[in-house]
Parts: C-alpha cells; structure tokens; sequence
C-alpha cells in the first residue's frame, strides 16, 4: 500500500496541508465536536507544517525578508481590527475575525511556496492536489451520511430542496472556513450556489491539467470525467431547471473567454480555430442569447439579469437594505467604524455579502483602506 | 487591469506562458467571482470568491519562479 502511494509521485506536504481542510467536517459527525473553533486547530497544524519542513520555513524566511510589505499590510488591517474590537459590543465574532483572516493568509502563502518548489515539475504538485481533492470528496461523502438526516444531506445540497439545519451548517463548514455549530445553525439558507460554483471550479482547474493524461492516466482518469461531467452536462441541467443561475452565467461567459482566446491566438498563427473553440463559442453565444431574449418572461436563468439592468430593488433579496444599513454605520462612526463582529442585521444570518463593505463599518476607514 | 493584461499577453504569445498546464481555463477564473459580485452582491464573503483569485496570482507567481529557474540553468550552464 505505502509503496502504491509512493508510486503516485506525491508531494505529502501538500497533501497533508489540504487534509487541514478536512478536520472541519468532523463536526458533522455528531459526537459533541460542534462547538469547537475549528480554525483554533488547523492554524496550529499549518503552522506546524511549516516549522517541521525546512525548505517550507526557509520559503517564508525568503517571503519575509523580500516581500515584507505584504505582511505590513496584513498587519495593519489586523491591527486596525483588533482596535475596533476595543468599541465593539461582540468581541468574539471580532477576535474571531481575525484569526480567520489570519489563518487564510497563512494558509495560502504556505500552498502558492509549495506550489512555486515544484514549477519545473509541476506534474508533482498537479497529482498532490488530485489526491488531496479526492479523499476530500470521500470524507465529505462519509461526514455527511454519518451526520443526522444521513444520505438527505447529500441530496438536500445538491437539489436546494431539503434546507435545514445541518444542510446550513455543511454549507458553512465546506464553503465559509468558519466553525458554525450544528446547534446555532437554525436559519434557512440554500447551499446550492456554492456547491455548483465549487464543481463548475474544480471543471476548471481538471480541464486545464489535463495536458499529461496519457502519462498518469489512472490518477487523472476519474477526475477528468467528473469535470467533463460537470462542465458540459452539470451546467446543462442547471440551465434548464435555474438551479444556480449565478453559477451558470460565470461558466457560460467563462467558457465564452477560453473559447475568444483559443479563436484568437489561431488566427494569430493562421490556423483553422479548433473544432473545440467553435463548439464553445457557438455554445456560449446561443446561451446568451436565450437568456437574455427570454428573460423577462421566464422564471429561470435570464430574468436576473434583467432584473439587473431595470435596477429592481426587490430582486436583491434585502441585501441592498442591509448595504444601506451598513452605510448608516459608516455614516454614524465614519472613522472608527462599528466594532469588530458586529452585525447590520438582527439575526446571525443577516449579515452584509460584501467583505469590503463589511470591513468599513466594522473597523472604519482605517480598516477599508488598508 | 492585471487580469486584462495577462489575458492580452496569452493571446498575443502563448510563449510567455512557461506553466504546464492549460493555462487559459485558468485566467478566465476571476471570471466566477466578478459576475458574483454583479448579480448577488456578494463579494469575496467566502473560499469560492477568493480561489479563483488565488490559483490565477499562484500561476502568475508560478511562471515567474519558471522563467527565473530557466534562466539560471542557462546562466550556469
């Protein structure tokens, strides 16, 4: 067994740093972990990643000394955070604010270092995260289907049909790298637009690695049919039942540039535009075309788009409502802003969807413009 | 802009591109959170905002890193 994970060319450290993510859909196992501050446990992980490898320690020692006005920036958004907790009247959402901030930085500089070790041979790096990417989708699959309500999880995520607690608090542990208990997870919220979005990503980045597939055939095989899958038949289905309306029209106008660049660069070289691109941008066109013609009379993909473009407030769900009580705060303390972890809404859930909105009336203009 | 640029120098020399990978599914990712923001009003909120952003500046960073190792080999040999 060691052997065949050794033949898979791995970088563990990778792999190890992706398994971080994992950790967190042990809350859903309903053994009493749910009120943990997951990120109180992986930041200390990551963190030892990067002590135990001396190659990843020496990479942030070199980050440091030449990039340090990155950190000087982080810095100050923390500390203009923290010093906004001083006011603030729910000093634990802000305190953990800023370990989350913390913790993302921490967390991406650490991949992009171990990413950049492996550039001359990207192949390595390419089939840690393949590996990584798949025992997530597994321990996902088993965290939901040991968590209560079992398979109707699964199915209640990707039908938007079933929202309820758990399904809000899986939303919130895959998506949001926050620690939302199950307990505290009692608004409704429809997790669709993030587990399609995630798919049609993962679509994505598949289809752009899959330049060595006759090389590592096995490893590449059943991730590249999973993104086939979703990129071409997965935004189909949504297309005709609104699933995701959001996520549609970003892999349509997505698959509409790749295909302008494939069209472009072999006109450039005097080539006849492959077949491929064709495909694409005769696909994506006719896409738009549909949505925008029918799309004040249909209750699918178009019609938010129009609604867009006649500015109609009700279309926002109240999100402009809370943008404009969000503005009331930047209005009523200009400078230092509301506190850290308030909320503009009354419940949990109604929070501001914008995180640099968000950052001005929690921390003030310091805060916004660092 | 820095998207803008990155996608015009694709299209005018693939060459400059040294990454082994299909690097235009890649660039069209900020794409995703863009179109997020304009239709929900949602912005950089949560992870699926903030990757597509970081995979295209890790490629950035990652052909970069290529060229100057490729240099040095050259240099050196």
């Amino acid at each position: 067994m060691i052997e065949k994970i050794k033949s898979l060319n791995l970088d563990i450290r990778i792999v190890m740093l992706f398994s971080t993510f994992l950790l967190q859909w042990i809350q859903l196992f309903n053994l009493g972990f749910a009120r943990i501050k997951i990120v109180s446990i992986i930041t200390p992980l990551v963190i030892a990643i990067i002590l135990l490898d001396k190659e990843t320690l020496g990479g942030w020692k070199k980050l440091v000394k030449e990039g340090y006005y990155i950190f000087v920036w982080q810095l100050v958004y923390s500390a203009t955070v923290l010093l906004s907790i001083l006011w603030s009247d729910s000093v634990n959402q802000g305190l953990f604010f800023i370990i989350k901030q913390i913790s993302y930085v921490i967390l991406g500089i650490t991949l992009i270092l171990l990413l950049i070790r492996h550039a001359l041979n990207f192949q390595k790096a390419v089939n840690s995260l393949y590996f990584a990417s798949f025992m997530a989708v597994i321990f996902f699959l088993i965290a939901c289907l040991m968590a209560p309500n079992g398979l109707k999880n699964i199915t209640g995520i990707i039908s938007g049909t079933s929202v309820d607690a758990i399904q809000t608090s899986i939303r919130r542990l895959i998506i949001s790298f926050s620690s939302f208990s199950a307990e505290g997870a009692k608004l409704k919220f429809n997790s669709r637009h993030d587990v399609v979005g995630l798919l049609i990503l993962y679509a994505f980045v598949v289809k752009s690695m899959s330049y060595k597939i006759k090389k590592h055939k096995k490893i590449v095989q059943p991730f590249l049919i999973i993104a086939e899958f979703t990129l071409y038949i997965f935004t189909g289905w949504m297309t005709l039942f609104g699933l995701s309306r959001q996520s549609l029209l970003s892999a349509v106008v997505m698959l509409f540039v790749v295909a302008v660049i494939h069209v472009v660069r072999h006109v450039r070289q005097k080539k006849v535009p492959q077949h491929l691109s064709k495909v694409f941008m005769a696909s994506a066109l006719i896409l738009l075309v549909v949505v925008l013609l029918f799309s004040p009379y249909l209750e699918n993909t178009g019609k938010i788009i129009y609604e867009r473009m006649l500015l109609d407030n009700d279309a926002y769900e109240g999100r402009l409502e809370l943008n404009q009580k969000a503005f009331d705060f930047v209005n009523q303390y200009p400078l230092q802003g509301g506190g850290a972890g308030i909320l503009v809404g009354n419940e949990d859930d109604k929070q501001i969807h914008n995180f640099f909105l968000l950052s001005w009336y929690q921390s003030g203009y310091l805060g916004f413009r660092s | 802009m820095f998207w803008v640029q990155n996608v015009i120098s694709l299209i005018v020399s693939r060459e400059s591109w040294l990454v082994p990978v299909n690097i235009e599914w890649i660039i069209v990712l900020p794409v995703f959170p863009l179109l997020r923001v304009f239709i929900t009003g949602n912005s950089f909120r949560g992870l699926l905002d903030w990757v597509p952003i970081a995979l295209v500046l890790s490629m950035v960073l990652v052909n970069k890193e290529i060229a100057r190792q490729r240099k040095s080999v050259t240099i050196k040999s």
